[in-house]
């Protein structure tokens, strides 16, 4: 496999479509921040003391975008090997259907990955740079939220490659993975918004301020268990819910699950993925 | 003999439709193996079956004397190289890089041979053109130079010369001639371009419907297809003492029909006949091309 993982990444390395994607996710990181820039210095011409953290930022780009430029560069790299019929040639010269589908998906891996830690460099880096204010959370903090991202886009990633190695039209893969992408941007949405009630609730705090909460869905009825298992276990609704950090009255921001979300979400992709693929009759 | 392929019953059926039906053939090594049929007839099923693209519904296949269903039969696929329907190349890289591609597929640890493959196909002077802006003839070569990166000793070609000019089926042809007389790689080559496949093969399998209906060599198809005269006569053991006297080659195809092959004198003929007692009913002339002999092959009425 050490060889079709080999050959892959010199192609990948060469594709015009991963370098648009870098691009694409460089240019979205630096819109962002400087969106974030602009309104800090409006907002500091009234209040001088005016704080615009980039926490919010951070996964921003990544929620909205990643799904759709991974669509559009794996249903392109992938759906390449079936219009040109080189997926043939990797199979007459010995190579196993398993070897192929892996070796693909390390190849979609380590592609959302340049696009996810390009996007936060920039982020992170403007940040360093005084473009934006610092950050809120601590070091760590921002590492775990990373660390967690990178594990949703890997899951959202092993769903568009499912689709990609089972679709053999380069064009009609490329249209669904990217139709799904923008579903599940617009799915998560309404997910997350099902657990509120639609209800506000007025609290005194000790100093006298009066602070409005939501009113959510318990978590620990039987539709609230489904809704938050949904919520927490599709990749596009984890980075949601990371983006807006949550964690109010009885909604709780249960991050530290999503990584194991994710990863049997990859093997469950996989594995599905595999079998199929080598049972698929190829042309 | 030595067989590079050898099918067993082969079968391969999508849904109710039976694409192979029991398809028994031998390709033996060193060959060059014509493989003819109409289309749809089953010739690039049974080259996805081999090529490991699809799975055989029931039957059997060796490569190299290795099973289909046994787990080596990937290591017997890395001594193969082929062409199946279009060449398999990347429209987006120039001859040379889908070469250095192949041979990354492959692992091999240099790219050495890459110059002396495209002299073999005649494309060293491709330069940095992408295959997209490649004529079909250039794709066609590159698809090959693609299938002989793991310098394979078996090659399979589907209908390599669909929709060449004249000059690129000329460069296909010679292609494959060379490489079967030089590297004395065996090849199965799949067309329904007869006169074109007559000029190559050693050995033909004719498929209809999804079975092999016949498999000869070029020696027995030739005679088969030989030029000769038909002759009708009244006592065909008299014709066949003359023709022995004459030195001239013949079948006796029943008691009264004989095929002379050569061209002997007519009237010479004739008068020794006469001198036997045997009269002469007719005479034709008989001219079997390679398609009519396929047509009575597999019934030519029925696939009027």
């Amino acid at each position: 496999m050490s060889r079709l993982v080999r050959g892959d990444f010199s192609r990948l390395f060469k594709s015009k479509v991963f370098w648009l994607g870098v691009i694409f996710m460089l240019g979205a990181a630096v819109v962002i921040v400087y969106v974030l820039w602009n309104q800090i210095q409006y907002e500091r011409r009234f209040h001088p003391d005016y704080y615009g953290p980039p926490d919010f930022i951070l996964l921003y780009g990544i929620m909205l975008f990643d799904g759709i430029v991974i669509s559009i560069f794996a249903g392109i790299f992938i759906g390449s090997d079936y219009r040109y019929g080189t997926i043939r040639n990797k199979l007459i010269m010995g190579h196993s259907r398993t070897a192929i589908f892996l070796s693909n998906l390390i190849i979609c891996f380590t592609s959302a990955f340049i696009m996810h830690i390009v996007y936060i460099a920039v982020i992170v880096g403007a940040a360093a740079a005084g473009l934006t204010d610092k950050f809120e959370m601590s070091p760590e903090e921002i590492l775990i939220y990373i660390l967690i991202s990178v594990c949703s886009v890997l899951a959202m990633t092993s769903v568009i490659l499912l689709l990609c190695m089972l679709i053999p039209s380069r064009t009609a893969s490329t249209v669904v993975a990217l139709v799904l992408s923008i579903m599940a941007l617009f799915a998560a949405q309404m997910i997350d918004g099902i657990r509120y009630k639609g209800e506000s609730v007025n609290t005194v705090l000790p100093d006298g301020y009066v602070v409005s909460h939501y009113v959510y869905i318990d978590d620990m009825s039987t539709t609230g268990r489904i809704i938050k298992f949904v919520n927490d276990y599709l990749p596009q609704n984890q980075l949601f819910q990371l983006v807006n950090r949550r964690s109010v009255d009885n909604i709780k921001l249960d991050k530290e699950i999503f990584p194991l979300y994710s990863l049997s979400l990859v093997a469950l992709s996989t594995t599905a993925g595999i079998l199929v693929f080598r049972k698929k009759d190829l042309k | 003999m030595d067989y590079v392929l050898k099918t067993n019953g082969l079968c391969k059926y999508y849904r109710q439709f039976k694409a192979i039906n029991g398809l028994t053939m031998n390709v033996p090594k060193g060959a060059i193996y014509g493989f003819v049929g109409k289309n749809g007839a089953g010739k690039t099923t049974l080259i996805r079956l081999i090529c490991g693209l699809q799975n055989p519904t029931s039957g059997e296949f060796e490569l190299y004397g290795v099973k289909n269903n046994d787990k080596s039969i990937s290591k017997s696929r890395r001594r193969m190289g082929a062409v199946v329907e279009t060449p398999s190349i990347y429209l987006d890289m120039t001859a040379q890089d889908n070469l250095k591609q192949q041979y990354r597929f492959i692992g091999l640890p240099s790219f050495d041979g890459i110059q002396e493959l495209l002299k073999l196909v005649g494309l060293e002077n491709a330069g940095k053109k992408k295959a997209r802006n490649f004529s079909l003839g250039m794709k066609q070569r590159l698809g090959i130079a693609v299938a002989l990166c793991g310098n394979p000793d078996f090659l399979v070609l589907d209908e390599p010369i669909n929709g060449l000019d004249p000059q690129g089926i000329i460069e296909i042809r010679e292609l494959i001639l060379k490489l079967n007389r030089e590297r004395q790689i065996t090849v199965l080559i799949s067309s329904h371009i007869l006169d074109e496949l007559s000029k190559l093969a050693t050995n033909y399998g004719f498929i209809d419907n999804g079975r092999i209906v016949r498999e000869m060599s070029a020696e027995e198809l030739e005679g088969a297809c030989r030029k000769c005269l038909r002759i009708n006569v009244s006592d065909a053991g008299a014709l066949a003492r003359v023709l022995d006297k004459m030195g001239i080659e013949y079948k006796i195809l029943s008691g009264s029909i004989a095929d002379v092959y050569g061209k002997p004198n007519i009237t010479q003929l004739t008068l020794a006949l006469a001198e036997e007692k045997c009269e002469v009913v007719s005479v034709e002339e008989r001219d079997e091309s390679l398609e009519s002999f396929y047509i009575n092959l597999v019934g030519g009425a029925k696939h009027e």
